[in-house]
């Protein structure tokens, strides 16, 4: 599992990246979903995952909308229209910065995705 | 595999009782522990060791040290440390020495007097200025209501030395121009929206705004008292709303910021009229 401290930076974009692609997803839901994606090297806590989420609302970049499941409220984020229109750059930028990673740490290229 | 009422209650139960306040957060918390609770009983555990498991990964210490996190990060921070919380309490203490000099028997130049109450006005004002620019934390918001009130308060006086007609208009001056210097460093309304946003969230907030008038309210409560002991009595006052400004700000509590408030303002209040049917009896 890595460590929170390499995960910091990302954590807002590959939330971005994962609802754009989902559509609407609720907070339990997008732990589990880093989880499977990463086979488990990834870890999102909620004490990061929840402050980036409310922060990413107040920014106006997603949206929630509320629905009771059984007896309890589950909130949904979606991406707001302002979010719609800025996701793309957002998530070409910490593309650019994996890339630059890439070529800082002299990785191999081919393990990772190029256009 | 969805819980049941019950099951949900004792999670909420659980939230409350590590004091998590906020609506937002336990919310966010609630639903969260019920998912992890229904996967566990989804592969076999039974709802009881699947919520001793869920409390073990999410004891409440963190639960809470998140919502305070959280809070902060979105500028909705509900305790602050003595350092940010007893310095909003200057203008409280340069009004009770305004109130102290001006109703005690001894002979307090003047000057003095009106220095101590227009510092205590002027730094309500500069309160107001500074917390629209930082969006209004809680902290601010007595400013808020002294302002407002003080401004309202003021349209019926008239000063004696520059004109014999009341103020009017004229009185929300003070306000405006603070407003405009607000917008010269933070141009927008989005220092108001935050306001409504936390008095929604938070609807003792606009009693703490309130609260910013209590000293003038007291001021005004022993009006035309002029006696040696109404020292004392200003003193302890303004100690009592000083001390109660600084626990609301302080208090990890909802139940105790609020009580903080009310107990302040009550006692400081009935010492006040106390005082005052003293004197006049």
């Amino acid at each position: 599992m890595f460590s929170q401290e390499i995960l910091k930076g990302t954590i807002k974009p590959l939330i971005i990246k994962l609802i754009k692609d989902e559509r609407r997803m609720y907070g339990y839901q997008i732990t589990q979903k880093v989880k499977e994606l990463s086979s488990q090297k990834i870890v999102i806590t909620e004490g990061a995952l929840y402050p980036a989420l409310h922060k990413l609302v107040e920014e106006g970049i997603l949206i929630t909308e509320s629905e009771w499941i059984g007896n309890r409220e589950r909130k949904y984020y979606s991406l707001s229209e302002s979010g719609k229109e800025t996701a793309p750059a957002k998530l070409e930028e910490i593309r650019e910065s994996i890339l630059m990673l890439v070529q800082l740490f002299d990785l191999k290229p081919l393990v990772y995705d190029t256009k | 595999m969805i819980l049941n009422e019950l099951q949900v209650n004792k999670i909420k139960g659980y939230l409350k009782n590590c004091n998590i306040e906020n609506r937002l957060i336990l919310g966010d918390f609630l639903d969260h522990l019920c998912c992890m609770i229904e996967q566990n009983m989804t592969e076999g555990a039974t709802f009881d060791d699947s919520l001793k498991k869920a409390f073990s990964h999410l004891p409440g210490s963190e639960i809470k040290s998140i919502e305070l996190f959280t809070l902060k990060l979105l500028n909705m921070e509900t305790r602050f440390s003595y350092r940010i919380s007893l310095p909003a309490t200057i203008p409280f203490v340069l009004f009770g020495l305004f109130w102290m000099f001006s109703n005690s028997g001894f002979n307090v130049p003047g000057v003095i007097q009106n220095i101590l109450l227009l510092s205590s006005v002027i730094s309500m004002f500069a309160l107001l200025t500074i917390g629209w620019i930082k969006d209004f934390p809680r902290w601010s918001f007595p400013a808020i209501g002294f302002c407002l009130l003080f401004s309202l308060f003021s349209m019926n006086v008239a000063i004696p030395s520059i004109s014999d007609d009341i103020l009017g208009f004229w009185a929300w001056v003070p306000l405006i121009i603070t407003l405009i210097i607000a917008q010269i460093f933070k141009p927008g309304v989005e220092p108001i929206k935050n306001v409504i946003k936390k008095s929604r969230e938070e609807l003792f907030l606009i009693v703490y705004a309130l609260y910013g008038f209590a000293p003038f309210i007291l001021l005004m409560l022993s009006d035309e008292i002029h006696t040696n002991w109404m020292m004392p009595v200003a003193i302890l006052s303004t100690l009592i709303l000083s001390a109660g400004n600084s626990l609301f700000l302080s208090c990890e509590r909802r139940v105790s910021r609020v009580l903080s408030v009310i107990i302040s303002g009550v006692l400081a209040v009935v010492i006040t009229l106390t005082a005052s049917y003293l004197y006049w009896k």
